[in-house]
């Protein structure tokens, strides 16, 4: 990383270091997900200070060969992020403990950077719970956990539109007169149509999918997210 | 193997914040060399402070009886809660002199990813005592950060029919605009007040 090559970046996470110094794990369109330190951040004159916050497009210089970098300089544009914290943000929340889980580090995600920052656009106005669940399969897809939506998981046979199916997790679906979801409905996940699709089963298959991702770990923001009355 | 005391007090201090291996052999040396009766004086404070200090029974502040301070002051207005992360913010606003009534300590912020919830704060606890006490206000003072943000809007979302206000956010006393950073600015335009001449 060129020390005085700008990079593009969102606030995952961020955490205490000593009295006044910052670290952070950043998800920057060049390199991934990465973690920086920014000495002196919280103090009140540092050129850091305010800037460290998620939701909004970063740009930053970093330094240093070991894998924790020194952030040198950081820029951004205020006018875009004046937007209160509001119950949205919760779900925000959960999408970057959900990246901080899953992301590996030091591996460029440009693609997923990009739908990130369109999401991020997209929930201000769209429907939040459709806008979750079509990142959420997207993030599945680009981070190699997607799921199969072609075909029958027993017998390779093509999934039938006019079928019905069970989602069996770790696996796919597998046909079942007794199934949740048709055919048509699956193909309507895989295309993205998800406003067609009853949000129940949609919500349990993605949840499903993560979970084995996630594999062990626990995801706090759901809980804290599940007790807000909505 | 001989034990090495003075190595052991050196590292002890260490955990102090701001304390590095330097300034540590500094102050264990002083306190062994210089002023030993003041060494043994901490010693003793420290060791009854530690064995006598807990948390107030209303507030969760620390104190080393049932009720800190404020609690048990019978002047002060029972009518309205300051919700603080840390103890140190309640010695903050005492300072000031300006608020008369009591507190709530959260000792911390919703932080899911750390692992911290609302269970790890006592928000029950707060709740609980709204409902038991003739509570009019309840003025959320959590930091300006995104975890401190999420809990407000947590505690908000749990309290009905009481006031509930935030503290706002914005230019320092004295300070002009063109020294305070963006973030600060936009805040507290948000958070900006109507001017009432009389
Ligand atoms: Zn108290």
């Amino acid at each position: 990383m060129n020390p005085n090559d700008w990079d593009e970046c969102f606030l995952l996470h961020q955490r205490s270091y000593g009295e006044t110094s910052v670290i952070a794990d950043v998800f920057t369109k060049s390199f991934g997900k990465i973690s920086i330190i920014a000495r002196g951040a919280k103090k009140p004159k540092s050129k850091f200070f305010g800037y460290l916050s998620p939701f909004c497009k970063l740009k930053i210089t970093c330094s240093g060969r070991s894998e924790l970098k020194t952030l040198t300089n950081i820029d951004r544009d205020f006018s875009l992020s004046t937007d209160n914290f509001s119950k949205t943000s919760y779900s925000l929340l959960y999408i970057n403990e959900l990246l901080s889980k899953l992301l590996p580090k030091n591996a460029i995600h440009e693609e997923l950077f990009d739908l990130y920052e369109q999401f991020l656009e997209k929930v201000k106005h769209d429907d939040l719970e459709l806008s979750l669940r079509s990142f959420e399969l997207d993030m599945l897809e680009m981070l190699g956990y997607g799921i199969d939506f072609e075909s029958d998981i027993d017998n390779d046979d093509p999934i039938r539109k006019e079928s019905q199916y069970r989602f069996i997790s770790e696996r796919g679906f597998r046909k079942s007169d007794q199934g949740e979801l048709s055919g048509k409905e699956i193909f309507d996940i895989r295309d993205r149509n998800l406003d067609q699709v009853p949000r129940g089963s949609l919500k349990r298959i993605t949840k499903e999918a993560i979970l084995l991702c996630l594999d062990g770990r626990e995801l706090a923001s759901r809980d804290i997210f599940r007790r807000l009355t909505q | 193997m001989q034990t090495d005391l003075l190595n052991d007090l050196i590292n002890s201090l260490t955990i102090l914040p701001g304390v590095g291996k330097k300034s540590a052999q500094r102050m264990a040396l002083y306190l062994l060399d210089k002023n030993k009766d003041g060494a043994s004086l901490l010693s003793k404070t420290l060791q009854d402070a530690v064995e006598t200090i807990g948390r107030c029974k209303r507030c969760r502040m620390l104190t080393s009886n049932e009720y800190c301070k404020v609690c048990s002051d019978t002047s002060r207005d029972n009518q309205s809660i300051c919700v603080i992360e840390n103890p140190s913010d309640m010695l903050a606003i005492e300072s000031t002199g300006g608020f008369r009534g009591k507190y709530f300590v959260l000792l911390g912020r919703l932080s899911p990813i750390d692992g911290v919830g609302p269970e790890d704060l006592g928000i029950d606890q707060l709740l609980n005592l709204i409902s038991k006490e003739d509570v009019k206000e309840i003025i959320l003072a959590t930091s300006s950060t995104v975890e401190g943000d999420a809990t407000a809007i947590f505690i908000k979302d749990h309290i009905k029919d009481i006031k509930v206000s935030r503290i706002s956010y914005g230019i320092p006393i004295g300070g002009e605009l063109e020294y305070v950073d963006g973030n600060t600015i936009a805040r507290a335009i948000q958070g900006r007040t109507e001017i009432n001449v009389d």
